[in-house]
């Protein structure tokens, strides 16, 4: 799209966008509250630019500021470790794990995940939403993903106009404490 | 090293190479000293580059059980901890496997650094393999 600038941005969004996305959640928000349909909630992100989401429940804490130390011999999608209250975890670079480009580690937020024993550090750009949605609006993944990733989504939701792809946290630990 | 299982303590050789920080039981370490490292010496596996570039370095002796002694070349002592077993932080369970296969078997963090804690009887055998 282009701005009014001139410089071509697909993240360009009229402020008209905005008032409408929050016309719209609230009226979620209201239908929900009389239908009392069962609620998934979902968190937001942004990983190596593109958004992605995870299960709140698998979500325990989001962290700033947290220095990422190199240790030798791990992949290339771990850059290092986080000490986290005096709990050594693993940052997970998922976006570098689904073959993506690398994220920046110290820029970026930590999302500790966890599921069964299996828990670690997901490192983030951003934090977009935290939303609760209605079950029945989660969609399946879409066909189109492949790769790593398609093994990682149990599901997509629309958030922005968007089909985000949730990542299940239990799926990413199938796969490494294997 | 650990005496016994009511051992409440370890002691702990810490130092820096290859641009971090590491830990060896105090116990596997016989002696160290400023020597230019034999390369037929230098155990092989380590973390970070040791190789024998004919320049004096810290070397940590190590003498494995069937007699041998490796010369781990360092970049320099930080110092001799006496430290509790409690304050040794295991690594994350999904990586344990493939760093103990490394030698790599935990983390000390003392004063905000991070020590990697290196079993040099076990990256020695590994060697051996």
């Amino acid at each position: 799209m282009q701005t009014e600038d001139g410089s071509g941005s697909d993240d360009f969004r009229f402020r008209s966008d905005d008032i409408i996305a929050g016309a719209r959640r609230a009226i979620m928000e209201r239908d929900l509250d009389e239908t009392h349909e069962e609620l998934l909630k979902i968190v937001i992100f942004k990983a190596g630019g593109q958004t992605y989401a995870f299960k709140g429940k698998d979500v325990t804490e989001i962290l700033s500021g947290r220095e990422v130390f190199p240790v030798p011999f791990l992949p290339e999608y771990i850059p290092g470790l986080i000490n986290v209250r005096g709990d050594i975890e693993a940052a997970f670079d998922i976006c570098s794990y689904i073959g993506g480009r690398k994220t920046d580690a110290d820029k970026g937020l930590i999302v500790m995940v966890q599921n069964g024993i299996f828990r670690t550090g997901v490192i983030v750009d951003s934090i977009e939403d935290v939303l609760d949605v209605p079950v029945s609006t989660i969609e399946p993944p879409l066909s189109t993903l492949s790769g790593v990733l398609r093994d990682l989504v149990s599901g997509s939701v629309e958030f922005e106009w968007k089909s985000v792809a949730i990542i299940d946290v239990e799926k990413i630990a199938a796969r490494m404490i294997r | 090293m650990i005496s016994d299982e009511c051992s409440q303590t370890i002691s702990l050789l810490l130092f820096r190479a290859g641009g971090l920080g590491y830990g060896v039981f105090s116990s596997q370490v016989n002696s160290s000293n400023l020597t230019v490292p034999d390369a037929n010496k230098i155990l092989i596996g380590l973390p970070w580059r040791s190789e024998n570039d004919g320049m004096e370095k810290f070397v940590l002796n190590y003498c494995h059980f069937d007699g041998f002694t490796y010369e781990i070349p360092i970049d320099a002592v930080d110092e001799l901890v006496e430290t509790p077993i409690k304050s040794i932080s295991p690594l994350p369970r999904f990586i344990e496997n493939h760093l103990l296969d490394m030698g790599l078997w935990g983390i000390l963090v003392r004063r905000g650094k991070i020590f990697i804690l290196i079993d040099l009887e076990r990256l020695a055998c590994r060697a051996e393999k």
